[in-house]
């Protein structure tokens, strides 16, 4: 089932130049998509064009059967949850319970629910031993968490990430990823990533390449990402494994370009070499 | 020494309840012309070791001998203006520090404030704006018109424009897209190779580490566990299982290969040399 559908987008910031030019696409119930380009080639635009955050020039927007409109908007947006890149920008509570219950009490849940729900989200991002802590004194990664958990807690379909870990050291990196990896288990959530890192990108199930306001590739990893001297030419990066079959094709040597290292290293080691 | 930390300690907010030593007794000398990574997980007291080298903090214990001024505990070092002239610090996200109305004046208001003559600030400015990769066009503009990594390379080139011989950069490379943060790195080594400063960095990344830097100082809860060159911290797999460290992509294949009894050099450390290596090999 399509949850989200895009046709013929376009969105401009100041009328002279678009920022999304005429995109198209759609993204399957509970898949995981990444969305990769470097900055300034719309990925950002595209995330808030989905929840309606700013106002399409052109086209449509459809999430779960629901075409975007003023009328629609806040159907929409009970939909999809986002969480951004810096961690301190989107903390509003003084706790982080208070934190996590802000959602929950915009949209009037009853308070002697409301502490179950927190509880149960709490327990779920793994900071339930922090519920009355001031956010000031998380780490960025635990930051992040709160922020995941208060948009659980809205129970969303979709959850969209635009950098989500790209200002974390590599502990809250991993953290972060291993949760939402879990929560897309679990939940069978649809997850949008918008990211920089590669290896997340090897393990998403479709992967579209912006560039200049256009899809420029999609597919899945293992088809996209194979294409390095494309992806090099955008300045995106590409899998360490591909840069490896890369150079050793200089040398007239032929490996699979795989994305797994362990799969690299057994066709290395098939090689004819001496020791 | 030119550089060097003698058993500093460093605690915040002492004799209060938030009271918390960041640093602990720290001895560690910094090789001046070289490029040196400071590394260690957040909270391990990166930022608190780097900020004592223009006096932002001052030792707690101990003493910071910066270039001929020693840095001791509560006491103004002398000449405090000078040392800040010479050791130019750039905070975690600068971008967020820009406040004046065009790009140029940002970039002027570090080389005004130590007495520059406004005509020489303004060509150092200018320079520093193509140094960091900003033309002239920028110049004029609002700060506030730039994305976030060309607001980083404004504030780093206000750091330039003061010119100072000791480069400090806290995180410089966090949060940008992968050709940013290169181009940021290739810039840190154009100020090392082409101009002589001493260049510190405090990061993150494993990759920067091996490809950019000369030196590494690894810190962990606020104790220097070790002062080693990059290349032989990067052989060493014992101790970068101890410390917890994610070891660039290069060295976990070569590890692996070896593993496997290929017997590969361990001064491998590019996707270049190794291909060529393996090449090499083929019967």
């Amino acid at each position: 089932m399509k949850q989200v559908e895009v046709k013929n987008l376009r969105f401009s910031y100041d009328d002279e130049v678009d920022a999304v030019k005429n995109v198209s696409f759609s993204v399957e119930k509970g898949t995981y998509t990444c969305i990769i380009g470097h900055n300034g080639s719309g990925k950002s635009t595209i995330a808030k064009l989905l929840i309606g955050l700013i106002d399409r020039n052109e086209g449509e927007i459809m999430i779960d059967g629901i075409v975007l409109t003023d009328k629609t908007i806040y159907d929409v947006r009970n939909k999809i949850g986002i969480v951004f890149q810096n961690p301190d920008n989107q903390f509003i509570g003084s706790t982080v319970k208070d934190d996590i219950a802000f959602g929950l009490e915009n949209h009037q849940v009853d308070p002697a629910k409301m502490d179950e729900i927190i509880h149960h989200f709490a327990k779920e991002v793994n900071m339930i031993d922090y519920l009355e802590n001031e956010p000031t004194r998380l780490s960025g990664g635990q930051k992040q968490r709160v922020a995941i958990a208060g948009v659980l807690a809205m129970r969303p379909d979709i959850l969209i990430l635009d950098e989500a870990t790209s200002m974390l050291d590599p502990k809250g990196k991993e953290e972060v990823n291993a949760l939402v990896d879990r929560i897309h288990e679990a939940h069978d959530m649809t997850i949008i990533s918008i990211t920089h890192d590669i290896e997340e990108v090897i393990k998403s199930d479709q992967v579209f390449v912006m560039n200049e306001g256009e899809i420029v590739m999609q597919g899945c990893p293992n088809d996209v990402l194979v294409h390095a001297d494309k992806l090099i030419e955008m300045a995106l990066d590409v899998p360490f494994t591909v840069k490896v079959a890369l150079e050793l094709k200089k040398y007239g040597i032929d490996v699979d370009m795989t994305m797994d290292m362990e799969r690299m290293v057994e066709q290395l080691c098939q090689l004819p070499l001496s020791k | 020494m030119p550089i060097a930390f003698k058993q500093v300690s460093y605690e915040y907010s002492p004799g209060t309840p938030f009271a918390y030593d960041a640093l602990k007794n720290v001895s560690v000398e910094i090789s001046l012309g070289k490029v040196t990574a400071i590394i260690g997980s957040t909270g391990s007291g990166k930022t608190t070791l780097v900020q004592h080298l223009n006096a932002l903090l001052l030792p707690s214990k101990g003493e910071v001998e910066v270039l001929d001024r020693v840095i001791l505990s509560s006491e103004k070092p002398k000449q405090l203006k000078s040392l800040r002239q010479q050791v130019g610090l750039v905070f975690q996200f600068p971008e967020y520090q820009l406040f004046e109305e065009t790009i140029i004046k940002d970039v002027m208001f570090g080389p005004l404030n130590f007495g520059i003559e406004k005509e020489e600030a303004l060509l150092r400015s200018m320079h520093a704006l193509t140094v960091v990769g900003l033309d002239e066009t920028f110049a004029e503009k609002s700060p506030l018109d730039l994305s976030g990594g060309q607001k980083r390379r404004v504030a780093i080139a206000g750091i330039l424009a003061i010119d100072p011989n000791v480069l400090v950069l806290d995180e410089p490379t966090a949060g940008l897209d992968p050709q940013g943060s290169k181009s940021m790195m290739s810039l840190f080594m154009k100020m090392n190779r082409d101009y002589g400063k001493t260049v510190l960095i405090v990061t993150h990344d494993m990759e920067h580490v091996l490809n950019y830097c000369d030196e590494v100082i690894v810190l962990n809860q606020g104790s220097v566990v070790l002062k080693t060159d990059v290349k032989s911290f990067f052989r060493d797999e014992k101790l970068l299982d101890e410390l917890n460290i994610c070891p660039p992509k290069i060295v976990s294949m070569r590890r692996k290969l070896n593993d496997r009894g290929l017997h590969l050099d361990e001064g491998i450390v590019d996707v270049a040399t190794l291909a060529k290596e393996i090449a090499g090999r083929v019967k």
